[in-house]
């Protein structure tokens, strides 16, 4: 497990994703609050960037803006079909780092 | 897709089946069929430029795809190939109460009818699915396109079969329960799904298949 500055906190827009590359990975990192999420930044439907997507920030959810697949930020699985699945990433918040533990 | 098209039966035996809009043929595709590595349907249908008209539902003229820019209106001209690409969910109106999301490209070529005939044929063929591919069954908000329900089948795993009753099975689930209909992001209460085959319909959806 490598853990990997990403961003500044301060750089990320509230309710609103953000395309990072981390190393050869492109990530989408969202932030809701005080709380970062990080899943790779491509749907597993059909490969569309989720970070060009929405957030739904009440329901918790990062939306494909391809075909609107919905995906929830905590577990990175569909809200409407469970074998459909983004992989997610731990994130950690130190000195208004955004870190990312990547395996 | 389309990379081969083979058979199992002996090229002798089957050559009068060639001609894939003799009648006694388009009967055997009326739904869907797998011929090879594609499925094919012919459908008979009134196709002009104007319209096209099933004999049994009506206008079905209005194609639709889903998109980066929302739903985007794909008429289906005659003697036009239009090709539906793999992971798009697409719909024609009055005609299946629910958005297709396949893994495969389908392609469609509406044939306008002979001079004398009143009907015409629409061509649809997609590869078929194998392995992890498959396909869902989906419905959106119709006032902001949230995605509100979804029934995936695996199409590669569990065979081309199982296809129609999947798609009953998914209209149905999806209509049992109103909270399916009513959209988490703006509220709006979106219409009941139906089945392709209007056998199938409920009054209840065929009331829905006449409104989307």
């Amino acid at each position: 497990m490598a853990l990997v500055t990403a961003c500044r906190f301060d750089e990320l827009a509230d309710g609103a994703a953000r395309r990072v590359m981390v190393g050869q990975r492109a990530l989408a990192l969202v932030r809701r609050g005080e709380r970062v999420f990080a899943c790779l930044d491509s749907c597993p439907h059909k490969g569309g960037s989720l970070s060009e997507g929405r957030v739904s920030v009440a329901r918790g959810e990062l939306i494909c803006p391809w075909h609107r697949f919905r995906f929830h930020l905590e577990s990175g699985a569909s809200v409407t079909n469970p074998g459909l699945v983004v992989p997610v990433f731990p994130v950690r918040i130190e000195d208004g780092q955004v870190k990312i533990e990547l395996p | 897709m389309f990379r081969e098209i083979t058979i199992d039966e002996p090229l002798e035996k089957i050559i009068d089946d060639w001609d894939f809009l003799d009648e006694k043929i388009v009967s055997k595709f009326s739904t869907f069929r797998p011929v090879g590595q594609n499925i094919f349907g012919i459908r008979r249908r009134a196709i002009t430029h104007a319209a096209i008209i099933d004999p049994r539902k009506g206008s079905t003229s209005g194609a639709l795809e889903m998109g980066p820019a929302g739903i985007l209106a794909v008429p289906h001209k005659p003697l036009h190939v239009h090709v539906t690409t793999g992971g798009t969910p697409h719909r024609v109106e009055h005609n299946f109460g629910f958005w297709h999301i396949n893994d495969m490209d389908e392609l469609y070529l509406p044939l306008p009818s002979l001079p004398g005939e009143e009907f015409g044929h629409m061509l649809v063929i997609q590869e078929t699915p194998v392995g992890t591919e498959g396909e869902s069954f989906a419905w959106y908000c119709q006032q902001c396109l949230t995605m509100l329900f979804e029934l995936h089948y695996d199409t590669g795993k569990d065979g081309f079969q199982g296809f129609w009753r999947a798609e009953e099975r998914a209209v149905r689930l999806y209509n049992s329960d109103p909270k399916n209909q009513l959209c988490p992001e703006c509220g709006h209460v979106n219409p009941l799904g139906y089945c392709w085959n209007t056998a199938k319909d409920t009054p209840e959806e065929r009331a829905a298949r006449a409104i989307w």
